[in-house]
Formats: C-alpha cells, sequence, structure tokens
C-alpha cells in the first residue's frame, strides 16, 4: 500500500474483534429479555398491548444500533487513514454494494418516525395482508391470516401503498357482506345482521356499528347485499368475530326463513 | 547566594511576567518593542511621566520589565491606561469576575515575601495599602534613583518593607537548617526548593500559576550570581513592589475595574477606526496618483486606442479613489457616533450622580430635570434626521466610464481581461461599502436610539423625584404637562418609524445572515423552531385531546384509583375546553427562548407583551367560560340561558377593559416609560375600573337582590337592603351586602376543601391498607357473626334495609318534576335508573315511590325475560289482572282503560340477553312502556353494564324519557351508613389499642380507630354501598362482653384471575354485564359448549369468584371491584361501559 491507502486488515484490530463479539452477544440477550419482558407485559395488560409492543420495537432498534456501532468501533481501528480509506475508493464500493441495506436500515428509521403503520397493525402491502409483527433495522415481519411470515424491507414502504386498518389502536373496523335473494325480507335480514354483530362477544361496544343495503349482481345472481361494519374487540379476534357473527347469521337466516339469492322468474300478466 | 536568584525566578514566574513575555511568540515584537522602550535610559524616566506607547527589544532583563509593570500598575492606580497596556493579561484574570479575582488575589498573596512586619506586627494588607498610598503619592517613584537603583528607605516609609525583607531572606539563607540551591537548580522548575521561608506551600501554590518557560533565557552562571547580589536584592525588592501594587489594582471596586476593560476595548475600537481610515486615505491618495498618471500617460499616448485604454484606467482609478474616500467618510462617521454617545453617557451618568446628591423635592433636581428633557428634544430630532438621511438615497460612488468589452473590442484579451476584472472589482467594492455605509448609519440610529431611551428613562426618574408642585405641573393640563404629553406622543411618532426602520434592518440582517455560511445552522435552527411552534399551535389541540383521551382510557381500564381517574376526566375536559388557549400561551412563553429574541426590550419585547398579555386573557376567558358551562351543565350551577350569557357578557367586559388597560400600560412602559401617559392611564385606568364595576352592580342588581334575600332573609341588614332597593341607589347596600356574603362564603369553602379533599382521603386509606398487608393482619379464616349482626348487616333488600336508608337520590327531584308533569300532559312517563353493583337502585325505586298518591306496584325481576309471553304472564301476574287478559293487546289495554298508576321493574337487566332474539323480553317491556306510558308511569332500575349494552345495540332508541345514572356514594356516606347500622346493634367495635386484650398483634395496633378503616373500606369498595358493608362484616371477629374486634376483611387472591384462560375470561365478562347469568344463558352469550361453562363456572365457585343463587351465577361481592379491575385491564370492559 503506498501513502493514502491503507491495508483493508490493517483496519481491523483483533483484540477488539472479540470484545466486539461479545458486545453482539450482549446486545442479542438484551434484545431478547427485552422482547420477552414487553411479550409478558403484554399479555397481562391486554389493553395496552400494542403500545407495549411499540416501545419494544423501538428499545429493540436502538438497542442493535447502538450494539453494533459499539462493536464495530471495538473492532475497527478508525484512525485518520482509516477513515481517509473508508471515503475512497473502498467505501463506494461497499457503499454500492449494500446500499439497499443501508437503504433499508434508513427507511426503517423513517417508518419508526413516520409511522405510516405501527407494529400490531393490521397493514396491507402489495395485495399481502397481515399483522405487522416486527419492525426491525432491515426489515417489516408480517403474519399472514393463514400464519406465514411474510419479510418485507424496509425501503418497500417508502415507495408503495400501505394501508393500516387499525393504526396502533386494538379495535379495528370489521366489514362482513350477507347476501340474500330480492324476495327475503330486507329489514328483517337487516334486524337479524343487526343483532348478530351486537351480540357477538368480539364486538367493540365503544364505537359504532350500521348495517348497509345494497342490490347487487352477486355471482350472476341477482341479490340484496347486507353490509355489516363493526369494531372487533382486539385485532386478534378479527377472524374470530367474523366466524362469530356469520354462525349467528346464518343462523337466524335459517331460522327466520330468510334465503340466499336465486333466480328469479316472472310471469308475463294477460296480454 | 543562588537561593536569592532562583527565588526571584520563581516569584517572576508566579507573577506570570516572565509568561507575559514568552508565552506568546507572536507578541514577541511588540513584548520586546515594550522592553526596549523599558532600558535605564533618560527616556525610561519619562515614560513614568507620560504614557508608555512604544518600547524596543532585546535584550530582556528581569528588572526592566519589573519596572515597567510597576509604571503601568502606576497608571492603572491613577485612573490612567497605559495605551500598550492589555488589562486582563496584565493580571491574568477576568477583571469582571468577582471570584476570579479574589482567588487570584490570594494566589498573589501566596506570594508575597514574608516580612517580619508581616508576620509579627501587621496584617499584610495594612502594607498593600500604605504601598497604595506611598504610589499615589509619588512616594514609590522617590524609590528608584535614575538608574534604577533602589534608594536607601527610612524605617518610617513603608515601601521600604522590602529592605528588612532582604534582610531577613539573606539571614534565612545562612542557616544551616535551610537547603542551599545547587547550580543544577537555577532553572525555573525546582527554585521553588530553594524558597524556604515560603516552604512547600508556597511551591505547591506556584505550581499551577507558573507557566512553562524556556529555561535557557534565565540559566546565569554563578560566578555571575555571587557577584551580582546587589543586582538580586534589587531585583527581589522591585518584583515584590510589583506583587503589591498588582494586589492593590485587584482590590479596587468592581465599577473601577469595570472603568478599565472598557476604556480598553473604547481604546482599541478607536484604534481600529483610525487604522481604518488611514487604510482608506491612503488607498484613495495611492488611487488619485494612479489616475493622474494615467492621465498623463494619456496625453502622451500616440494612438486613439491607447488613449481610451488609459482613460478607463483613469476612470477606474478615479472610481477607485472616491470609494476609498467614501469609506473613510464612513470611518469616520462611526467614530463621530461613539464619541458623541461616549460623551453623553458622561452626562447621563454625572446627572444622575447630582439628582442622587441633591435628594428629591429639591430645586436642583427640578434643574436637572429641565435640563434633561432638553436634551431629550434636541436627541429625537437628531433621531429624526437620522431616520430622514435613512431614506434618503445614500449612493455610492460608481465607475461611470465606458464598457472595455463595447468600446475596445479589439482589444488584447488579457488587456481586455484586465480591465473587465477592475471594473468588476470595483462593483463589488461598492457594493460591499455601500451595505457597510448602511451597516453605520443604521448602527447610528441605534446607538442614537438607545441614548434617546436612556434620556427619557432619566428624564421619566427625575419626574418620579420633582418636588409635588412640580410634579403635579408636569403631569398636569398646565404648559409643562401638555410639552410632556406632546414629547410622549411625538416619541410615539418616532418609535413607530423606529418600529419600521428596524424591521427593514431585520429582514435586511437576517438575509445577509442567509447568505453567510458561518450563521447558516442559528438561522436554520431558528426556521426549524419557528415550524415547530407553528405546528404545536396548529396540531396541539388534536394532539393534546388526543393524549388525554388515551389517559382517560387508560385510567378507566387499569383501575386507577377514583382521584386519578377524576383528574383524567378533568384534563380531558380541559383539554377540549381550553386546551388551544394553553397552547397558544405556551408557544408564547417558549417562543422568544426557541428564536433567540429578547423579550424584554425593543421590537420583539413589545411584541412578546403583547402576545402574552393577549394568550393570557384568551385562556382566562376560556376557563372562564367551560366552568361556567361545565357547571352549569352538571347542575352544580343553576341558571337559565339568560342569566349565563348575561353573566358571560359581563365577565368579558371586565376582561376588555383589562385587557386594554394592561396593553396600554405594558406598550406605554417601553416606548414611553412611567411619564405621562403612563401616569394618566394609570389613574384614569383604577377610575374607569370602579366606573365599571359600579355599573356592573346596577346591572345585576335585582339577581343580587334576590340572592342576597334568598341567602339572608332576616336581619337588619337584610331588612335594610329591602327598604332601599327600590330606590336608583339601592344596589349600593345591596352589592356591599352581597360582597361581605360572598367573601364568608369563599372562607367556608376554603376550609371544606382543606379538611375534605378526596386524595388525601385516597392516599392514606391506600397507606393503611399496605400497612395492614404487610403487617400480616389478614386473617382469611371466616368468621361467625351473631345472627341479629348478619340481619343488621344485609345487603338483601326487604324491610330491614329500608331502616337504614341514607337521605341520598340523586336525580330525585328530576324523576319528581317529571312525574308532575306527566300528571299534567300526556305524554310516555318512563324514566330508568342505572347504577353498578349495590349502588342502591332499588332503595331509590322505593324511595321514589313512598310519597306518590297513585297507585304503586312493584314488580322485581329476578329470572330471564326472553319471549314477550313471558312479559304478558309476568306482568299479569303481578298487576292482578282479570284472567280473560292473556295477550299484549288486551293488557295494553287493560292498563290504559285503567286508573293512573305506577309500576316500578326492578332488574330490568333480566329482560334481555346478549343474543340473538335476546332482546325480545325488553322489546315486549319497552313496547308495553310505549303503549302504555301515558296512563302509567314506569319507573325502571337496570344495572350500568346491562344498560350500555342496551344502549349501544339500540343506538340509544329506548322508550326512557330520562335516565338516571346514580353515582358512587362518598367516604362520609359509607361512613353513616355503616354507623347507622351498627347503631342498631348493642355491640361495641373496638380496633387496636381499644381492645381489652393487651396481647394485641402490631396489626391491631394499626387499626387505631374505625375511622381510619372506614375509610380503607370505601376506597376498596369504589363507593358501592353493598360491597362496602359485605367488606366490614367480613372485617368484624365477635368477642366477649359484646365486643367486635376488628381485622382486614379477606382479599381475594387476584393470580386466580390471571391463571384464568380466555373463554374463561370472556364467561366472567358476560356474567358481570349482566349481572347474573345461568349456565345455559352464559352459553349462549358466549356461544361455548355448555358443558364447559358449566365446568368453569363452578370452578371460579370454588374459588369463591362466583356464587350460584338459583341457577343464577353472580361474582361474589368482595370479588366484584377486583374482577372489574382484571376485566379492564384485559380490555373486556371499556371506560364508556362504566359511565
Amino acid at each position: 500500500m503506498g501513502n493514502g491507502s491503507v491495508n483493508v486488515f490493517e483496519l481491523i484490530n483483533l483484540p477488539g474483534v472479540a470484545s466486539g463479539i461479545l458486545v453482539i452477544l450482549v446486545t442479542w440477550l438484551l434484545v431478547s429479555f427485552v422482547s420477552s419482558l414487553t411479550r409478558r407485559l403484554g399479555q397481562q395488560f391486554a389493553d395496552r398491548r400494542l403500545k407495549i409492543n411499540q416501545t419494544s420495537t423501538l428499545f429493540r432498534f436502538v438497542i442493535w444500533f447502538v450494539g453494533l456501532l459499539l462493536a464495530t468501533l471495538l473492532s475497527v481501528r478508525l484512525s485518520d487513514e482509516a477513515v481517509l480509506a473508508l471515503t475512497g475508493t473502498a467505501a463506494v464500493t461497499i457503499g454500492f454494494a449494500l446500499k439497499d441495506l443501508a437503504s433499508s436500515v434508513l427507511a426503517g428509521i423513517i417508518i419508526l418516525v413516520d409511522r405510516p403503520f405501527q407494529v400490531g397493525d393490521r397493514v396491507t402491502f402489495a395485495g399481502i395482508y397481515g399483522e405487522v409483527r416486527e419492525i426491525g433495522l432491515r426489515s417489516v415481519r408480517l403474519i399472514t391470516l393463514d400464519d406465514n411470515v411474510v419479510t418485507i424491507p424496509n425501503n418497500k414502504f417508502l415507495t408503495d401503498v400501505v394501508s393500516s386498518g387499525n393504526w396502533g389502536s386494538l379495535d379495528m373496523l370489521v366489514q362482513m357482506d350477507f347476501y340474500i335473494g330480492l324476495d327475503a325480507d330486507v329489514s328483517r335480514a337487516k334486524e337479524l345482521v343487526g343483532e348478530a354483530i351486537t351480540t357477538s362477544r368480539f364486538a367493540y361496544m365503544e364505537k359504532p356499528w350500521t348495517v348497509l343495503v345494497n342490490a347487487v349482481v352477486h355471482e350472476n345472481y341477482l341479490a340484496v347485499r347486507l353490509r355489516a361494519k363493526v369494531y372487533v374487540l382486539d385485532v386478534q379476534y378479527e377472524m374470530a368475530l367474523q366466524t362469530d357473527v356469520t354462525e349467528r347469521v346464518l343462523m337466524s337466516f335459517r331460522k327466520h326463513e330468510i334465503h340466499p339469492p336465486v333466480i328469479l322468474t316472472r310471469s308475463a300478466g294477460p296480454a | 547566594m543562588s537561593w536569592q536568584c532562583l527565588r526571584l525566578l520563581l516569584l517572576l514566574v508566579s507573577s506570570g511576567v516572565v509568561a507575559q513575555a514568552e508565552e506568546a511568540p507572536g507578541d514577541s515584537a511588540q513584548s520586546g518593542a515594550m522592553l526596549q522602550q523599558a532600558t535605564p535610559t533618560p527616556s525610561l524616566v519619562e515614560r513614568d511621566e507620560e504614557i508608555p506607547d512604544v518600547a524596543p527589544a532585546q535584550p530582556m532583563d528581569t528588572a526592566v520589565i519589573l519596572r515597567q509593570e510597576i509604571g503601568e500598575l502606576r497608571w492603572l492606580l491613577r485612573g490612567e491606561l497605559p495605551r500598550t497596556v492589555a488589562v486582563q493579561q496584565l493580571f491574568r484574570v477576568e477583571l469582571d469576575d468577582d471570584a476570579a479575582v479574589q482567588r487570584r488575589i490570594e494566589q498573589l498573596e501566596a506570594l508575597l515575601l514574608p516580612s517580619p512586619t508581616d508576620s509579627a506586627m501587621e496584617p499584610e494588607t495594612t502594607d498593600g495599602e500604605d504601598l497604595g498610598r506611598a504610589v499615589e503619592d509619588g512616594d514609590a517613584a522617590d524609590m528608584m534613583a535614575p538608574g534604577g537603583e533602589v534608594k536607601e528607605h527610612s524605617p518610617g516609609v513603608p515601601i521600604s518593607q522590602g529592605a528588612p525583607e532582604l534582610d531577613s531572606a539573606a539571614r534565612t539563607s545562612d542557616s544551616p537548617t535551610v537547603p542551599v540551591a545547587s547550580e543544577d537548580r537555577t532553572d525555573d522548575n525546582d527554585s521553588s526548593a530553594t524558597t524556604a521561608t515560603e516552604g512547600t506551600a508556597v511551591e505547591s501554590l506556584t505550581e499551577g500559576l507558573r507557566p512553562k518557560v524556556d529555561p535557557a533565557p534565565q540559566r546565569m552562571d554563578m560566578d555571575t550570581l555571587v557577584n551580582g547580589e546587589v543586582e538580586g536584592l534589587k531585583d527581589t525588592v522591585l518584583q515584590d513592589m510589583s506583587l503589591r501594587l498588582r494586589l492593590l489594582c485587584l482590590r479596587q471596586p468592581l465599577a473601577i475595574r469595570l472603568g478599565w476593560i472598557e476604556r480598553e476595548s473604547t481604546r482599541q475600537s478607536e484604534r481600529q477606526l483610525a487604522e481604518a481610515r488611514q487604510i482608506a486615505q491612503e488607498r484613495a491618495r495611492q488611487s488619485e496618483q494612479a489616475r493622474l498618471r494615467a492621465l498623463e500617460e494619456g496625453l502622451r499616448a500616440t494612438s486613439a486606442r491607447e488613449r481610451a485604454v488609459l482613460d478607463i484606467k483613469a476612470e477606474i482609478e478615479s472610481t477607485g479613489s472616491a470609494l476609498a474616500t467614501y469609506n473613510a467618510v464612513t470611518a469616520q462617521l462611526l467614530a463621530d457616533s461613539r464619541a458623541a454617545s461616549i460623551g453623553l453617557h458622561k452626562l447621563l451618568a454625572s446627572t444622575a450622580a447630582e439628582a442622587d446628591t441633591a435628594g428629591s423635592g429639591s430645586m436642583a433636581v427640578t434643574d436637572l430635570h429641565d435640563r434633561i428633557f432638553a436634551r431629550l428634544l434636541e436627541q429625537r430630532t437628531l433621531i429624526a434626521r437620522r431616520l430622514e438621511s435613512l431614506r434618503e438615497a445614500q449612493e455610492a460612488p460608481v465607475y461611470k466610464g465606458p464598457d472595455p468589452a463595447a468600446v475596445l473590442p479589439e482589444l488584447s484579451p488579457d488587456t481586455l481581461q484586465e480591465l473587465q476584472e477592475a471594473v468588476e472589482q470595483l462593483r463589488l467594492e461598492r457594493r460591499e461599502l455601500k451595505t457597510a455605509r448602511q451597516k453605520v448609519h443604521a448602527q447610528q440610529l441605534y446607538v442614537e436610539i438607545t441614548d434617546e431611551a436612556a434620556i427619557n428613562e432619566l428624564a421619566n426618574t427625575l419626574l418620579e423625584h420633582l418636588d409635588e408642585d412640580s410634579h403635579d405641573r408636569w403631569t398636569g393640563l398646565g404648559p409643562e404637562g401638555r410639552s410632556l404629553l406632546a414629547s410622549e406622543i411625538e416619541r410615539l411618532a418616532l418609535e413607530r418609524e423606529v418600529i419600521m426602520q428596524a424591521g427593514r434592518q431585520f429582514m435586511t440582517d437576517r438575509w445577509a445572515e442567509f447568505r453567510n455560511q458561518e450563521s447558516v445552522a442559528p438561522q436554520v435552527w431558528r426556521l426549524l423552531a419557528l415550524i415547530l411552534l407553528v405546528t404545536l399551535y396548529t396540531s396541539g389541540k388534536s394532539r393534546l385531546e388526543g393524549a388525554s383521551t388515551s389517559l382517560v382510557k387508560a385510567a378507566f381500564n387499569h383501575q386507577w384509583p377514583l382521584w386519578a381517574r377524576r383528574l383524567t376526566w378533568r384534563l380531558n375536559w380541559a383539554a377540549a375546553a381550553f386546551g388551544i388557549d394553553a397552547i397558544r400561551l405556551l408557544v408564547v412563553l417558549v417562543a422568544p427562548v426557541l428564536l433567540e429574541v429578547p423579550r424584554d426590550s425593543g421590537f420583539s419585547g413589545v411584541l412578546y407583551q403583547l402576545a402574552m398579555a393577549w394568550s393570557l386573557y384568551k385562556l382566562l376567558f376560556a376557563v372562564m367560560h367551560a366552568s361556567l358551562g361545565a357547571a352549569i351543565q352538571t347542575g352544580r350551577v343553576r341558571m337559565d340561558q339568560e342569566r349565563s350569557s348575561k353573566l358571560a357578557d359581563s365577565l368579558h367586559l371586565i376582561g376588555r377593559y383589562v385587557l386594554v388597560l394592561v396593553v396600554i400600560l405594558v406598550l406605554s412602559t417601553p416606548i414611553l416609560g412611567q411619564g405621562y401617559l403612563y401616569h394618566a392611564i394609570e389613574s384614569l385606568g383604577g377610575l374607569g375600573l370602579l366606573v365599571l364595576l359600579t355599573l356592573l352592580a346596577y346591572r345585576w342588581r335585582t339577581e343580587t337582590h334576590d340572592w342576597v334575600v334568598r341567602r339572608e332573609p332576616g336581619g337588619f341588614l337584610a331588612e335594610m337592603v329591602g327598604r332601599t332597593y327600590q330606590f336608583r341607589w339601592g344596589f349600593v347596600p345591596t352589592t356591599l351586602f352581597a360582597l361581605g356574603i360572598c367573601v364568608v362564603l369563599v372562607l367556608r369553602v376554603i376550609l371544606r376543601t382543606l379538611t375534605g379533599m378526596t386524595a388525601i382521603r385516597r392516599v392514606q386509606a391506600h397507606l393503611l391498607r399496605k400497612k395492614l398487608e404487610k403487617s400480616g393482619e389478614e386473617d382469611r379464616a371466616p368468621t361467625n357473626l351473631p345472627p341479629n349482626l348478619q340481619e343488621i348487616l344485609t345487603t338483601q333488600r326487604g324491610e330491614l334495609e329500608s331502616r337504614f336508608v341514607i337521605e341520598r337520590f340523586h336525580g330525585l327531584e328530576a324523576f319528581r318534576a317529571d312525574m308532575a308533569l306527566w300528571r299534567r300532559e300526556t305524554f310516555v312517563g318512563a324514566t330508568l335508573v342505572t347504577g353498578r353493583y349495590g349502588y342502591g337502585k332499588s332503595t331509590w325505586l322505593s324511595h321514589a315511590t313512598q310519597a306518590i298518591d297513585l297507585p304503586v306496584t312493584q314488580i322485581e325481576l329476578s329470572s330471564r325475560l326472553a319471549t314477550p309471553v313471558a312479559v304478558v304472564e309476568l306482568m299479569c301476574a303481578q298487576l292482578d289482572v282479570p284472567d280473560s287478559v292473556t295477550s299484549m293487546d288486551a293488557l295494553t289495554e287493560w292498563l290504559n282503560r285503567g286508573t293512573r298508576r305506577v309500576i316500578t321493574v326492578d332488574d330490568a337487566q333480566f329482560s334481555f340477553i346478549r343474543d340473538v332474539d335476546g332482546r325480545a323480553g325488553i322489546d315486549a317491556l319497552c313496547h308495553l312502556i310505549e303503549a302504555t306510558g301515558r296512563n302509567v308511569y314506569w319507573l325502571v332500575a337496570m344495572s350500568t353494564f346491562a344498560y350500555r349494552i342496551l344502549a349501544w345495540s339500540t343506538k340509544d332508541n329506548l322508550v326512557f324519557r330520562q335516565v338516571v345514572s346514580l353515582p358512587e356514594w362518598q367516604e362520609d356516606e359509607i361512613r353513616s351508613l355503616i354507623e347507622a347500622r351498627m347503631a342498631a346493634t348493642d355491640w361495641d367495635v373496638r380496633a387496636g389499642d381499644d381492645q381489652d386484650n393487651g396481647e394485641a398483634a402490631d396489626g391491631e395496633r394499626i387499626l387505631k380507630s374505625t375511622y381510619d378503616y372506614l375509610r380503607l373500606i370505601w376506597d376498596y369498595a369504589e363507593g358501592s354501598p353493598a360491597i362496602a358493608i359485605e367488606a366490614w362484616r367480613s372485617s368484624l371477629v365477635p368477642g366477649s362482653n359484646q365486643v367486635l374486634r376488628l381485622r382486614l376483611f379477606p382479599q381475594p387472591n387476584v393470580s386466580v384471575l390471571e391463571s384464568l384462560t380466555e373463554d374463561s375470561r370472556f364467561q366472567l365478562a358476560a356474567i358481570v354485564m349482566h349481572e347474573s347469568l345461568t349456565v345455559a344463558e352464559v352459553a349462549a352469550v358466549t356461544r361455548l359448549p355448555t358443558f364447559v361453562c358449566e365446568d368453569r363456572c363452578n370452578r371460579l365457585q370454588e374459588e369463591g369468584i362466583l356464587r350460584n343463587i338459583a341457577g343464577q351465577f353472580r361474582v361474589t361481592s368482595l370479588w366484584w371491584p377486583v374482577v372489574i379491575r382484571f376485566l379492564r385491564r384485559k380490555h373486556l370492559i371499556t371506560a364508556r361501559m362504566e359511565l
């Protein structure tokens, strides 16, 4: 190496590498402890679960950031020459190689600050619907309703549209459609749907509910659509609410002889 | 001999003299110059008599340095400032910092040579003072021979104390006990070891003061030291003298030291200005010469092109010369302005001193005031002229020659570029000089305005010190007063101009700062701060409301103590009512700090005062308005709309009046000072307020009279009010009497508040409970109370319970009013009473129907009414209707045909269940109420949770005209209830120390009185009397002789709840919401299998959480608060359900 250039191996502080690894290990343990603690707190205080998760995310983010920074400082000799070298060709090369990673980390910070969604939110992103389980340094992890874990790099959220169903609240509006035939007693059916959603144990009683009626073409049938809107007590009961309400509605429809859509024929009158 | 030399070096280093000479290499020339000037030549003698100016350099001699320093210190003590002295550097301390100066004095005192007089006869300071006097008298100069030799001293002259010191030092050096320094110790670092008389203490003291000195210049060979004893003695004397003079200077008062600093600063400034003028004049001279040369060369030019080039060069030089002259004039302007300001300040200071000397009310003060007032008018004229000059165009010389590229395109590129660069340079220079001139004008204006403010302040101060007659003349309507008024009005106009000019200057400065890279960061910070403030103001209200709402939710979900929940509710209310006003005030308070603008002076100060007054006014008015509205809404204040709007108008009127008054005073004080207008406003303001209050009293005379008569119907004063009320002036005694009553009421309220704060009671209860729990007093063993005691402490409804009714019936008056109206009108009469478990709904129903002269039928539901048929059957059974009535229509018709009556339905939560088709019962009941409500008044009681479910699912479409929500019971009410019941028994309750048994446990001793314990029970029961009685009953342990021992009631084990499964939690929540459910109903509500529900209900029953009464599961009394708290935390019961 000539003047101004630095051997990469000279940058590494071998005794410091061991310390750096130890720091990373401690950081990992600390993050695990924080995660475990907040998970238990969330179970204990269900009404504050999302807030606790959000706080946990922030803590983990900071702990990882500080830990990695510390480990790097311990492992690398940042002399003037090293800094010069890092700002030189090597930096550009590494920067290009890791630009996606860097942009994801920066995007993670932006997500934490801008908060387009928060941990615990039910979000829809690029056709994927699920609950945000973790906002990490590099990516966001969603749990879909069929229990798949979807990992999305943070920088994707900077350019694409993401919608959040509850945005930091435990409760969330749930919408359910029921179709009945045109010849059914619509008002009675509406009452029954209303009763079904207000009697579900998963319904959230601090926010209003409603049932909307429309005449639509549903799978080639002319039908009356009853659209029920109610807030679920906790987003984790979203599907339970839908199941419970659907069961109640179907049972009551059967009981009150309210039938699904059929093709109706109309006989022409006398000429 | 060597020790003396080393000691000398030590002292030199400690005093910083050597360091001053060598510490800054860059200043070596100057230091050297000073030294050369200070060599012992005839000129040196003259230097003592005149301010030293320039000094030559090498060689550096210690004696020379000391003599020079002594001379400078003497100049300082005489009140002059030597031209070559940097005062702060001379003393190596911040002279305006008293603490630092004191530390420096202590350090220097430690370096003084000890003398027999010092140690045995006189304090050291005496030496310094004497020396100072000697120096001031010129004696010290006499101590020096013309050649710098030390004169023989006489014992009576204080300055001669240096000689005994030397003798003493010499004697000490001969002493065998003192280590004699070796030759190696002649360097500075080891010199302290030779100062045996001062010892190691001095060494340690001087350690930090000693600068690093190159030892080479001080290194002397031993022969010189031995042969130069006399020289060493002389230096020691000089050094000691220098130290003492230095101490004397440092002991001067702060004002004098500040004067040195100010003069030094002024001198530096003058020097810089003079240099600037000199440079500008030199530049002008050179440019003029260059122009002349160019013209001469132009005359000798042989070609037209060459002549044109030379003409352009001449024009360039001419412009440069003009610009240089312009610059010199600018510098001169600034110097003149400063000089004038300094002169004015001296005048003001002397005038203030004269006024102090003359004393208030003297003729001298009157004279001074007249002079200052005249000077004030002159100053304003000056400022007006300055403003005019600022408005005028301040054109700087400009290059008027032709464009070289246009007239000489064929010129060689190098020459052409050279000419164009010169022209461009002139243009840039002109712009800079023009800006500089503007700044100078602005600075001049600023200085003159500051001076004017100082004159005005002094004039106002003198105005206050005038004798009474003169003061009245100057603040009255006579010629003096009018002139003062005219002066202040003139100042108003002047201030307007000044503010506008300041605004323009502000914008110019900000723009210049933005263009200056060094000041970008503060500007960006200010911009960010401004954005932050705007954001805070615009979105602060919504965020505040959101935060307070979250706080309320948290408070209710986590079952915070009652006082905390109330506090959160009030905070929420406050955020909605006047959050924006509070934020406005916050923004006003924070803005000057963030934007880094002064808030007590200048334009920003005026703006700040105005904004502060306005924000306070808005906040106070919003608080008043919201409080009044809340008080009327909650019924604490009964006031019709007309009176409430009248009250708001009146308060608004007062507020605006006070605001205007305050704004005028606030504005007039910084702008005009406390002069004519201030006194006029002050006088008229008080008078105006009196008039305003009188007007308001007259406006409110009717209400005041009614209130007085209602409060105090009898007595002499009331009689007098009654007699005089009819007169036009009658409102005066009425108002006075009302004010007296108000004062008494306020005192009562204060006393009541201090003795009855809920928060304090809660804290006391909590502490007591913690103490009892810690002491292990909790005894879970059940006790068997005697039957009569159990009967009296029952919570079951019945005749016995009605014996112990506490007069506490919230909303009863409203019900009676509605009832009375119903009897006159024809509308559906229906009232719903809601309340949490044990709040007394049944008792309320019983009490409400006692005084009604209509037939009353009381129906109590105990099982689920799931269908309309069940409702009809129940009604028919309870109302004793004919057998033919078997349907809803028939029942309706029968009720409508019969006499008017009242029907009460208790525990109406049994009329529905949270399931599909589960509202059939309550729907049927509501239909019956609606159909018969004009002939039958329905009074229905229902639990709060059930009512909330019903209201939510029906979207508040219920048939009831009014809903009475029973609030929680207060501590004294629960105490009265329990005490009333215990009074009906023949048992005595004794706690702790009251026990006959002397072996009472620690916990028993803590229970010092039942009073504290009842507070604990009230806190635990959260205002439910049923739970409180249950807890009280569980706390009693029967003893001998009809004595009951008090213990802490068994506390539910919360961990049992934490171990419940999710389904169990939902089951528990369903039971709480319905107050009681059967297993089948639990299964229907939760849609869980029946056998699962049965199993879990049984388990909860085994844990004591539930009890089973005729197949109905309900939460046991002592578990109620714990279960509610748990369900809130699990988000299964929300805050709104409990309202």
